[in-house]
Parts: structure tokens; C-alpha cells; sequence
């Protein structure tokens, strides 16, 4: 079909907010381990946690994302199909590869994050 | 680029194996903490050093390269490689490293006693506590000493603005920060003079706020910390003696703390036993009887500042009194 | 690659020629002393690059007095006090007035162009930024020139900047210049999300937008996200200084490293905020000098929305050595990791691409400081992994390592490829390009200079050498390192100077330049005049001017969409977010002086404000206020024209509300801001209990109001929201009259005030101030920020009610009522879980 027409065709629009959350997808769940890992970790030293407490609240709150990310990661296109993609729409296969890169990053910066429990221990200045 | 970038490397390394004067270098540690971070240090500057040659030939391959080294570059999978797994496998070890690292800091501080020196960071001079002998607090100032060979407490604290406390060769920096109460474990590994500086900008004469640090054997360490406690030698001379009467008079007490004399002020350092200190005024001057002349006149001029007046009013007779009296508190 | 002359075009046969002079009347720049007025992005741009770079010299000539003052030990060129004024304002400068609008005067001059769009959504709110940073800049600048800079750092740490310790005006200027430049900055934001988003070429899908799109894109979201933190901490200081909430004085239960966290979420992503465009802008140069695409467009994508993200993560890292417990320094130190793995992808893809160059790469002016940047970043990039190891930042953490790195990254990744940008881009702008000759000229001194002055600091930091001293005692090993900074420096400075002499002997503004000079394939070099390009092109693929190298011709022609001004005035065409379709054509105002008396008098309001000059104070936001509303009187014009036809038979709507128009995303992205300015006011509060819950309601402060108090609250909040959606509800047809609806959209703002204020009586009735301790002043800086949102909304209420009693507003004119509701339905909802926040969580913990 020539572009001009392609470009005039009326076809199922694809949700906006939608696709992007479905290229944010792996960050987005970053960011929330990310804040639930640090806001908790503080919080829960600062209500007198013992150092065991905090490290499985930093596991707990890791591997949730982990493996929820990691589902992102192996089967992608049910997520798409939820957020609203449609499979006709312009350069589609483009965000699946964005989305899937992405989140493979996020993943890697989820597990740092989470492993430095099994290293450093909790609620303690250290120096 | 490349010629540039191995001579700037080289350079480097040749600027830092060769300092002479590395009193306050992190380069030439003293310290259990500078001493393991001193080795990830150059770990990782020579990791540095090999991506960066290897991003500079990269480049000069992919400019000037023949056509087939060229074709080897231009893949999607020179991305995937050097962008991603190269850097996830180094940044992996380098992370874990530094975790290593950071853990046997903690390690270190459960190992030292409850802290038995207090540094107060004021504007713009150290207030150093240490716990007598007998329990009791032995305030002196800008000037830390500490026993060498096991891991030391000690707690910092600021009652004005953030101060930070740093001794390059012997750890890292630790803030003092008002309301709070941070603890530094130093664990120093041989007696010698190190220099440490404030670090967190304070305002003011921030440039001039540093300090030394002796580190002395344990009998020696033990010796002079109860030297320190006992109160000042009283003054001898004729000289010493016209200088303690003029300090009196003139209302230096007021700030100043002369332990065993009415002097007992707390605003300013106290100088129970200041001829003994390698510096004067949180190491902006050296120690010695001109030096204290010159900052009781001039100490505006010397650092700016500084929460000190100028006094002006003494004879010069006077004046060489009264340092000369600081002098002999040793 | 698609054949080229076989595609159908939206116009075929020849246009009339008046179409290009009726463009050439509406989109003629105004002349003379007029120009203040103008609007257009081109103008625009380049008076925002020209303010940003003048304040990059006058910044780097205080660098100058700096390095000249650290040439030798016990130094005595500069005075003490004068160093740390001018420290602070160099810093400042550099980040506030120079980097960010700098990169953000490119996103305004050169989106447009990329994109093919006639201007940029928001024309007077980009001359308003602007004119407001200008002024407000200036000001802030020159304080360094009488003695009254500001001396705190351009991180500003409390309690240093507190009454106490920094008396005097010194501090507050800083504050004025930061309000600026934080207005500025999301006036900037909103357009570039509005214009990236929704004018994009038909066809030019999201995944085929120019790297610059997105970089841009990002920055934009991210300034959305990292301001409104500093926003909240400026204001958090300000109301400090000014009346005593002791959010920050330990005594009180405040702490001073709650600035430094609402700072420092700022601080970090702003290094990227900076970075990104720049990283953007070095992805559309190699392509056009390898002469070929971009290896990895994806993965390229990938790399600045990863960094984008990553980037949130690693404000701790400014704050290793505050004492904050390991474990939390190491999760940042992860991010820090995890944001590193970006940079590299670009790094190879850059690389890949000048390997797979046509020929060979070509090296002139733009690609050498290319070449500069990527060596450069690199070092710096690898230095940010060392100071993002908690225990090596123990040592390095402001030392002059840590100066050494952030000019690595800073100079190397962002002032480097803004300087390849300038030989690069200025033949778009200009009459002829720059020269070539002096160009290498700048580009060998800038790059020699600029390693010479800073590699050394990385030894010099490690040899002990803190940040921000005026002076040092020699025989540290600090003596010969410093001397050859400074030679450095000089050298550095040797080729911007000569890069000024180029701009004046070669830089005349103005259209007439070669159209493509460097065969590239963005449509920015399309030919353009004021009007930007005849025609805006159907795009199918990420290089249109290299698959189709009839494209030029065919866009001057006017073969593409929108060769004529349908509208009888400034307009540009709006698309689909995702997919690039058309959607309708945006009615755009012209040069105006409201926009420029608005900035100037806001500007002047602060300015006087900071000095206590209250009541002329007033008089300038009283006109600043009226020159908004003249502004906006004259902005959402109605449906009258009707639909027109853009080409191709395709017939859009020349007016538009509802989720599909640009007025509506604008709000939400300042809906957005406001929540991450309300998110950081939730997280300031919570910090502060868990510092000092010894102040909180029943144990160091009285009880928290009756559960009668909130829920009265509530209830006036809510029937606020009702009289609001009612007024919704209510919006008359065309021509007729509803007095209700008025009546109800004047009382949904006045119900939401009374409900601000009697939130306030609440708690003054306990016997709780706002200076006795840090739990008063949190208390009632949540009345702060609703009461902001409540002011903003008053004015919109009454000025939809006045349009409606103008017969401006209707149920098909309406977005002038759309952008009130959709605030309010923000605000309302803000307001309630601050209810819950303030009322629930004391009685939670106690």
C-alpha cells in the first residue's frame, strides 16, 4: 500500500498511555523496588529492625520485581496486548525490541540493587 | 588521540608514585580504610585504563581502519557486546569489589571500643574530647592523637553548620552534621604525623580549617593523654608569668580555656596545653612564639573570618608576654 | 528504502505562488526594537542560546579568576570572601543559567526544524521563559559584581545558608535566580513534551523520530520529575530565612540534610538533564558525517530512556559520607552501576556507526569535537564509576577528583557537543557557516587546554586537595599540579575566546545559508525560511532526505501537507502521539508584547521581593498578572474556522479540546510536576518524623485537630469538585446563556480556598506554630502548597467566568474551562489525602 494511503487509513488507534508504560515497563518497576527498598530499609531501622529484618525486607521487595520483570522479559506480548498495543500499528516490532532492551536493563539494575543485602549488612552506619 | 590519551596515562601514573610531599595524600595511606581503598583505587584506575584504550583504538580503528577491520565494527552486535555485556560483566566484579570494601568498614567498627574521642567541628577549628584516664573529658583542639595498631571510635559532631572530617592517609571523610552524631572507625598502622582537612565547604574561612593527627605507640599514646588531662603548667618566668596576668586582664578567658587558671571560657580552642600542638589556629600557622604574637594582631589578616577580634591593644612588651606564656603551656 | 518518485504526494500540480508570500506576512519576524515581541522559535532559540552562551563566558571568565588565584600556594589575587562568592556563582551559572537553558534553547530552535513543524505548540509561553531567564539571570549575575553574590555553594547546604550564618541578601539572590530558571525550566518542559509528542510530521511515527526527539523527550520528562524537588527545597529555604519554619535547624526538630536530598534529587538527574540532549545531538551529527543511519536507533532509544530512569537512583551518591547507613549507600551505588551500562551502548553505537561510515568518516570542525567528546566522556564516565564506589567516594568526595571527574563529564558531554552543534547547525540559522580553519583552531585548544587543566585534579584531589578553598599551603604536593591547571585553563580559554572572534567575523543570522551542506538526512535541513519549511512532509522512514532526495523539492513546492496558511494564520499541524496521524491543525498567537511584559514584570516582582521592596513588589505582579491575562484572553479561538483541508483531501478540525488537545496534555504534564512538588513535600514530612518524631502531634506538640475538623474539610473540598463538574455539566450551547454555570465554576475555587484556609484555623486553634518546630512548619507548609494551587485556580475560575460572560466560553469553546477543571480535580484530590496524611498518620504512629 503506498505510504499516503497507509497514512489515511483509518485503523485501531493504539492506547498512548498504554505503549508507553509498556516501553517504561521494566524502569517503572525498577523505580518501585527502588523506592520500596530504600524507603523501607530506613523506615524499618529507624523503627529498631533488627539488621536480619532489613536484608529480607531488601530480598523480598527485589525478588518480586525480579521475577515479575523477568515474565516481561520471556513472554512479552501478553503485557502488550493488556496496555493496549494493536498488532497492526506503525513500527510495533520497534517497541517490543525498545520494551524488551529496557527492561532487560532494568532487570540487571533490580538484581544489583537487591544483591547488595547478601554483602553489606543492614540498618548499621559501618564505619 | 591515542598517542595523547597513553602519555596523559602515563603521566598520571608517574605523578603518583613519585609525591614527596604526601602528608595529606590518599595516595600514601597509614590507615586500614585508606590502605583497602587506596587498592580498589588503582584496581579500578587500571581497569580504566584498559577500556579506555580500548574505546580510543576502537575509534581509531573505525576512522582509519582498513575496510575489513572496519566491517568487523560496524554490527549491531559490537553494541550488544561493548555496550552491554562487556560493561555488565566489569561493572559485576568492580560492584562487588567495592560492597567487599565497604563491608569490612563495618567489620572494622564492631571491632572498636565505644568512642572515647569526640570531634566537634566548629567555624572554623577542630574541638578534639578525648576520655581521660579516669573517665573523665579532655578537651583540647585542632590536633588529634590516637594509638596506633587498633581500630579507634570516634564520634563527630557540629553545633553550627557541616563540617566534614578527613584525614586522606589515614580513611575517608565523615561529616559533621548539627543534630546528628556520626562515628569514624581510624585504625592507623604505624606512629607518624598525617595531615587531615576539612572537607564540606563551611563557609568562611573553610580553606583554613585543618589539622594534624599524631599517631603514637599505645605506651606513648597512654602517657600523653594523661599529661593532657592534668592542667596547665603554670607559668615560670618573669615573661610567662606578666604574660598569664595580661591574658587575665584582659579578658582572653572569656573565650579561651586554661585548665588550672580562671580561664574557662568555651567559645574558642581551649590552650591548656597549646605549645605542645604542631600548629596554631587549625594548622593555619606554625607553632612558635612569633606565630602566636602575630595572630593575637593579626588573625583577621591570617584568616579572614575567623570568629577572633584583633587585638591591638597590647604594648609590644606585652604582647610578647602573653606569647610567650601560650608558648610554655606544653 | 522506498522508491522515490513513484509515491503518491498529498498535493499533486502546482501551487499557487501568493501561498508563499501570504507565509512570508504571517510569519514575518518583527523588526527593530520590536523583536522583543517576537515569538517564533528560530528567533526565540537563537536569543536563548545567545543569553546562555554569554553567561557560559561570563562564568568561565570567573573560572579564569579561580584558576589564576590557585596558580601558587598563599595566593592573594582574590580575597576570601570574594573566591566563595565567586565559586558560588561560577557554579551556579554554569549549571542554572548556562547548561540547562542552553540545552533547552536547542530543544526550542531545533525540534521544530526536525520535526518539520511550523513552530512549537506554546509559542509566548517559550518568549515568556526566556525573556524571564534573561532578566532574572542578569540580575542574579551581577550581584557578583558588587559584592553582594551569593557565598553558599552552588548546592547551597543548610544550615550554612540559614539567617545565622549567611545574613544579608547574598543567599536570597541565589534563591531569585533558581526561581527562574526552575519557571523557565518547566515552561520549557511543557513544550517540549506537547511539541515532540503531538507536532511531529504525519507519518513520522515514534520510533522514527530523530535521536534528538527523544533525547529531548526525556529531558523534558525528566525536568518534570527532578525541579519540582528543588522547587519544594528552595521554597522550604526561602520561608526559612524569611519566617523562621525550622525545617532545617536540628534543635527544632528540623535537619539539614533534608535539603540535601531534596537538592540532590534534583542535582543528580539535572547532570543527565544536561547530558542527554547533548548525548542526542552527537547521534544526529555522526550519522550525517559516517553518511549512514545510526547503528542501533533502538538500542540508542533504550540508552537514554535507561538513563532517564537510572538516574533517580543516584542522588545518595552526592551524600556518601553523611553518615546514612551502608546498605542504603549501597543501593545507590547500584543505580549508579546500572546507569553506566547506557552510556556504554551509545559509546558503541557511535563507534559502530563511524566504522560502517560510506567511505571514510569525515572529519571536519563538528566531527572533531565529537571525537573530543567521546574521549572525554569516557574518562569522565569512568571516574563516575569510581566515585559511585561508596568507599573510594570516602576519599574522593569533594576533593578535587571529584572536580576533575564532573568537568569531564560535564565539559566533555555536554559543552563539547554543543560546540560541534554550533559548526554543525549554523548554516540552518545562518548565512554562511562558520570557519572551518579556526574551528580546528578551537577544537585543538579547547581539547588540549582542557585536558591539560583538568587530569591533573584527579592528582591533586587524591594528594588531599578539598573543593572550594581559596587558598592552600604549599609543600602539600599540590604546588606544580595547580600551576598547570591554570596553564590549562588558559589554553582552554584561548580557543573559546577565538571561537567568539569567529562568531563575529563569520555568524550573520538570517535564512539564505546552503540548504543541506553536509549531505544530511534530518529535515531540519529541508529548505526553510520564517515560516520553517513550505510544507510539511509525509515521512516513512528515520532518514526522509536521504531515502527520498527529491523531498526538498517537493516540500518547496508545496506537494506536502499544508502548503498554504488555511487558517489565515500561524498554525501547525497536530498528530497522534504514538503513530503520527493527523489530527488537527493548532491555531497559533503571533509576536506580542504580553509575553515580554509578563517575564520582565514577574521578573522585577521577585527581583524586588528579594530586596523588600514589598509594595513596588506588588505593582509589578499586579501588571505581570495582567499581561498573562491579556495573554490568555486572546488564545483559545473556537471552532469558527471550521475544518480545512492540509492536503491529500484530508479535512482536519482548526480547533480542538478534550484528552486529544495540546491544552489538555499541557495541564497534564503540569499536573504531573505539581504531584512530584507534592510527592517531595509527602516524603520531606515523613523524613522529618523519622528524624524527630520526639516533635510530632501529642508528644512534642499538641494534639492533632478533632476528626470534626478534617472531615468539614472534606466535605468543602468535595462539593467543590461537584460545583466544578456541574460547571461542566452546565457549559451552554453556542449562544445561549446558563447563569448557573458560573455561578458554580466561581464557587468550586472559592469552596477550595475556604477549605485551605480552614484547614489552617484547625490547627492554629490547638495552640500549633509554624515556627515552634519542625512538625509545625510541616503542617502547615502542606496549607502552602494547596494554597498555591488554590490561588492559580481562583485566577482561572474567574477568568473562565469572565470569558464566559464575554461570550467566550461554550460548550464546544471550552478549554479555557477544560485547563481550570482539570486542575481542580488535581487539587482537590491533592488536598484530600493531605487531610489524610496530616490528620491519619499521627494518630498511626502514636
Amino acid at each position: 500500500m503506498d505510504r499516503l494511503d497507509e497514512l489515511l487509513t483509518p485503523n485501531p488507534k493504539p492506547s498512548t498511555v498504554g505503549t508507553l508504560v509498556y516501553i517504561l515497563f521494566g524502569p517503572i518497576l525498577w523505580a518501585l523496588q527502588f523506592t520500596l527498598i530504600y524507603g523501607g530499609h530506613t523506615l524499618a531501622c529507624s523503627q529498631g529492625a533488627t539488621p536480619a529484618a532489613g536484608e529480607w525486607l531488601v530480598y523480598a521487595a527485589s525478588i518480586v520485581p525480579a521475577v515479575i520483570v523477568l515474565v516481561f522479559l520471556v513472554v512479552q506480548t501478553p503485557f502488550a496486548r493488556i496496555l493496549g498495543l494493536t498488532r497492526a500499528m506503525e513500527d510495533r516490532r520497534a517497541y517490543d525490541r525498545i520494551a524488551w532492551a529496557v527492561a532487560l536493563l532494568s532487570e540487571f539494575a533490580i538484581v544489583w540493587t537487591g544483591a547488595t543485602a547478601l554483602v553489606v549488612a543492614a540498618c548499621t552506619q559501618g564505619r | 588521540m591515542k598517542n595523547s590519551a597513553a602519555r596523559l596515562l602515563f603521566l598520571a601514573t608517574a605523578m603518583a608514585t613519585s609525591g614527596c610531599a604526601g602528608v595529606q595524600s590518599a595516595l600514601m595511606p597509614r590507615g586500614e580504610e585508606a590502605i583497602e581503598v587506596d587498592r580498589l583505587f588503582w584496581t579500578i584506575t587500571g581497569i580504566s585504563a584498559f577500556v579506555t584504550g580500548l574505546v580510543v583504538a576502537a575509534v581509531a580503528v573505525a576512522i582509519f581502519g582498513p575496510p575489513r577491520w572496519r566491517d568487523r565494527l560496524d554490527k549491531d552486535w559490537i553494541v550488544w557486546g561493548g555496550g552491554v555485556v562487556f560493561p555488565v560483566v566489569v561493572l559485576t566484579g568492580v560492584f562487588i569489589y567495592g560492597l567487599i570494601v565497604l563491608r569490612s568498614g563495618d567489620v572494622r567498627a564492631r571491632e572498636a571500643e565505644e568512642p572515647g574521642i569526640t570531634v566537634v567541628g566548629k567555624r572554623w577549628w577542630w574541638e578534639v574530647v578525648y576520655t581521660g584516664p579516669n573517665g573523665e573529658p579532655v578537651t583540647t583542639a585542632n590536633e588529634l592523637r590516637i594509638p596506633a595498631g587498633r581500630p579507634i571510635a570516634i564520634r563527630l559532631e557540629s553545633d553550627n553548620v557541616i563540617h566534614s572530617f578527613w584525614v586522606p592517609r589515614l580513611a575517608g571523610k565523615l561529616d559533621m552534621i548539627p543534630g546528628r552524631s556520626n562515628v569514624l572507625t581510624l585504625e592507623a598502622t604505624e606512629p607518624g604525623l598525617s595531615r587531615g582537612q576539612c572537607a564540606e565547604y563551611c563557609g568562611g574561612a573553610h580553606a583554613l580549617m585543618a589539622f594534624y593527627v599524631e599517631v603514637l605507640p599505645q605506651e606513648e599514646y597512654d602517657d600523653w593523654l594523661a599529661h593532657e588531662a592534668s592542667d596547665a603548667r603554670p607559668p615560670e618566668s618573669e615573661q610567662e608569668i606578666q604574660g598569664q596576668e595580661v591574658f587575665m586582664r584582659s579578658g582572653c578567658g572569656a573565650c579561651h580555656s586554661i585548665r588550672g587558671t580562671e580561664a574557662n571560657g568555651v567559645i574558642g580552642p581551649d590552650l591548656t596545653h597549646l605549645g605542645s600542638r604542631h600548629s596554631l589556629a587549625a594548622a593555619a600557622l606554625p607553632n612558635s612564639k612569633a606565630a602566636i604574637a602575630t595572630w593575637i594582631v593579626e588573625n583577621q589578616h591570617i584568616k579572614p573570618e575567623n570568629l577572633m577580634p584583633e587585638y591591638r591593644i597590647f604594648e609590644p612588651e606585652e604582647l610578647d608576654a602573653v606569647a610567650a606564656y601560650l608558648e610554655s603551656l606544653e | 528504502m522506498t522508491e522515490t518518485t513513484e509515491r503518491k504526494l498529498p498535493n499533486e500540480g502546482n501551487r499557487p505562488k501568493e501561498e508563499v508570500d501570504e507565509l512570508l506576512r504571517i510569519w514575518a519576524m518583527p523588526k527593530g526594537f520590536r523583536l522583543v515581541t517576537a515569538v517564533n522559535n528560530t528567533v526565540i532559540g537563537l536569543l536563548y542560546i545567545g543569553a546562555a552562551f554569554a553567561f557560559f563566558i561570563a562564568a568561565g571568565v570567573l573560572a579564569l579568576l579561580m584558576r589564576t588565584q590557585l596558580a601558587v600556594p598563599e595566593n592573594d589575587f582574590l580575597s576570601q570572601d570574594l573566591y566563595n562568592q565567586i565559586f558560588t556563582v561560577h557554579g551556579t551559572t554554569m549549571m542554572f543559567l548556562f547548561a540547562v537553558p542552553a540545552v533547552e534553547a536547542l530543544g526550542v530552535m531545533l525540534l521544530p526544524q526536525m520535526l518539520a513543524a511550523r513552530d512549537l505548540p506554546f509559542p509566548r509561553l517559550s518568549a515568556f521563559a526566556i525573556w524571564a531567564y534573561v532578566v532574572g539571570g542578569t540580575v542574579f549575575f551581577s550581584t557578583v559584581l558588587y559584592d553582594q553574590a551569593p557565598k553558599g555553594g552552588w548546592f547551597m547546604y543548610t544550615p550554612l545558608t540559614l539567617k545565622e550564618f549567611s545574613p544579608g541578601d547574598n543567599a536570597d539572590f541565589w534563591l531569585l535566580g533558581i526561581g527562574f530558571i526552575e519557571i523557565s525550566a518547566i515552561a520549557g518542559a511543557i513544550e517540549i513534551v506537547v511539541g515532540a509528542l503531538r507536532t511531529r510530521p504525519p507519518g513520522m511515527s515514534l520510533s522514527k523520530m530523530p535521536i534528538f526527539g527523544w533525547a529531548m523527550l526525556i529531558f523534558a520528562a525528566m525536568i518534570m520529575f527532578a525541579f519540582p524537588a528543588v522547587i519544594l527545597g528552595t521554597m522550604l529555604l526561602e520561608i526559612e530565612r524569611s519566617f523562621g519554619w525550622p525545617f532545617f535547624t536540628a534543635d527544632k526538630g528540623g535537619d539539614p540534610v533534608l535539603w540535601q536530598h531534596l537538592f540532590w534529587f534534583f542535582g543528580h538527574p539535572e547532570v543527565y538533564i544536561i547530558f542527554l540532549p547533548a548525548a542526542g545531538l552527537v547521534s544526529m551529527i555522526v550519522p550525517t558525517m559516517a553518511q549512514r543511519p545510526l547503528i542501533g536507533y533502538n538500542l540508542i532509544v533504550v540508552a537514554l530512556i535507561a538513563t532517564g530512569f537510572f538516574s533517580f537512583g543516584l542522588w545518595v551518591h552526592h551524600m556518601f559520607t553523611t553518615g546514612i547507613p551502608s546498605l542504603s549507600l549501597a543501593f545507590f551505588s547500584a543505580a549508579s552501576m546500572a546507569v553506566a551500562v547506557p552510556s556504554g551502548i551509545q559509546m558503541f553505537s557511535w563507534i559502530a556507526t563511524i566504522a560502517g561510515s560510506k567511505g571514510r568518516f569525515r572529519i571536519n570542525t563538528p566531527s572533531l569535537f565529537v571525537l573530543g567528546f567521546i574521549f572525554i566522556f569516557t574518562v569522565g564516565g569512568l571516574t563516575g564509576i569510581m566515585v559511585a564506589l561508596v568507599p573510594l567516594d570516602f576519599q574522593v568526595h569533594d576533593t578535587y577528583f571529584v572536580v576533575a571527574h564532573f568537568h569531564y563529564v560535564l565539559i566533555g558531554g555536554m559543552v563539547f557537543p554543543l560546540f560541534a552543534t554550533f559548526y554543525y547547525w549554523t548554516p540552518m540559522v545562518a548565512k554562511r557557516q562558520l570557519s572551518e580553519r579556526l574551528g580546528r583552531w578551537v577544537f585543538w585548544l579547547m581539547f588540549v587546554g582542557f585536558n591539560v587543566a583538568f587530569f591533573p585534579m584527579h592528582i591533586t584531589g587524591l594528594r588531599g586537595m578539598p573543593r572550594r578553598v581559596w587558598t592552600y599551603e604549599s609543600g602539600l604536593g599540590w604546588d606544580w599540579l595547580n600551576m598547570i591547571s591554570t596553564v590549562g585553563a588558559y589554553i582552554f580559554a584561548a580557543g573559546v575566546a577565538i571561537f567568539v572572534i569567529d562568531l563575529f567575523r563569520n555568524f550573520r543570522a538570517g535564512e539564505g545559508g546552503p540548504d543541506n551542506p553536509w549531505n544530511a538526512g534530518t529535515l531540519e535541513w529541508l529548505p526553510n525560511d520564517v515560516y520553517s519549511a513550505r510544507s510539511v512532509p509525509l515521512i516513512d522512514s528515520r532518514e526522509p532526505l536521504w531515502d527520498h532526495p527529491t523531498l526538498p523539492q517537493e516540500v518547496q513546492e508545496g506537494r506536502h501537507f499544508l502548503p498554504n496558511a488555511p487558517t489565515g494564520g500561524r498554525e501547525t499541524i497536530v498528530t497522534s502521539a504514538i503513530e503520527g496521524k493527523p489530527q488537527y491543525i493548532i491555531q497559533m498567537p503571533g509576536p506580542g508584547w504580553s509575553p515580554f511584559i509578563a517575564a520582565v514584570f514577574t521578573a522585577s516582582f521577585f527581583l524586588l521581593l528579594t530586596i523588600k521592596l514589598v509594595i513596588p513588589a506588588v505593582i509589578c505582579a499586579v501588571i505581570a498578572v495582567g499581561a498573562m491575562l491579556y495573554w490568555t484572553w486572546g488564545l483559545d479561538p473556537g471552532p469558527d474556522k471550521g475544518e480545512v483541508e492540509i492536503g491529500a483531501g484530508l479535512k482536519v478540525p482548526t480547533y480542538m479540546s478534550g484528552p486529544s488537545s495540546h491544552s489538555w496534555w499541557a495541564m497534564i504534564v503540569l499536573m504531573l510536576v505539581a504531584s512530584s512538588l507534592y510527592i517531595a513535600y509527602v516524603f520531606s514530612y515523613l523524613y522529618l518524623w523519622v528524624v524527630s518524631p520526639e516533635f510530632w502531634a501529642g508528644r512534642g506538640s499538641p494534639e492533632v485537630p478533632d476528626w470534626l475538623w478534617p472531615l468539614a474539610d472534606a466535605g468543602l473540598i468535595v462539593l467543590g469538585t461537584l460545583c466544578m463538574w456541574g460547571a461542566g455539566r452546565l457549559l451552554p450551547k453556542p449562544g445561549e446563556r446558563r447563569l448557573l454555570m458560573p455561578v458554580l465554576n466561581a464557587l468550586g475555587p472559592l469552596l477550595l480556598t475556604a477549605a485551605v484556609a480552614l484547614e489552617i484555623y484547625a490547627h492554629w486553634q490547638t495552640g500549633l506554630t509554624p515556627t515552634a518546630n519542625s512538625y509545625g512548619a510541616m503542617v502547615y507548609m502542606q496549607s502552602v502548597v494547596n494554597a498555591q494551587l488554590a490561588l492559580a485556580l481562583l485566577f482561572m475560575g474567574g477568568f473562565a467566568v469572565a470569558r464566559y460572560f464575554a461570550a467566550r466560553l461554550d460548550c464546544e469553546r471550552r478549554v479555557s474551562f477544560d485547563n481550570g477543571a482539570l486542575l481542580y480535580y488535581y487539587a482537590a484530590g491533592q488536598a484530600l489525602f493531605g487531610l489524610v496524611l496530616i490528620h491519619g498518620f499521627p494518630r498511626m504512629v502514636i
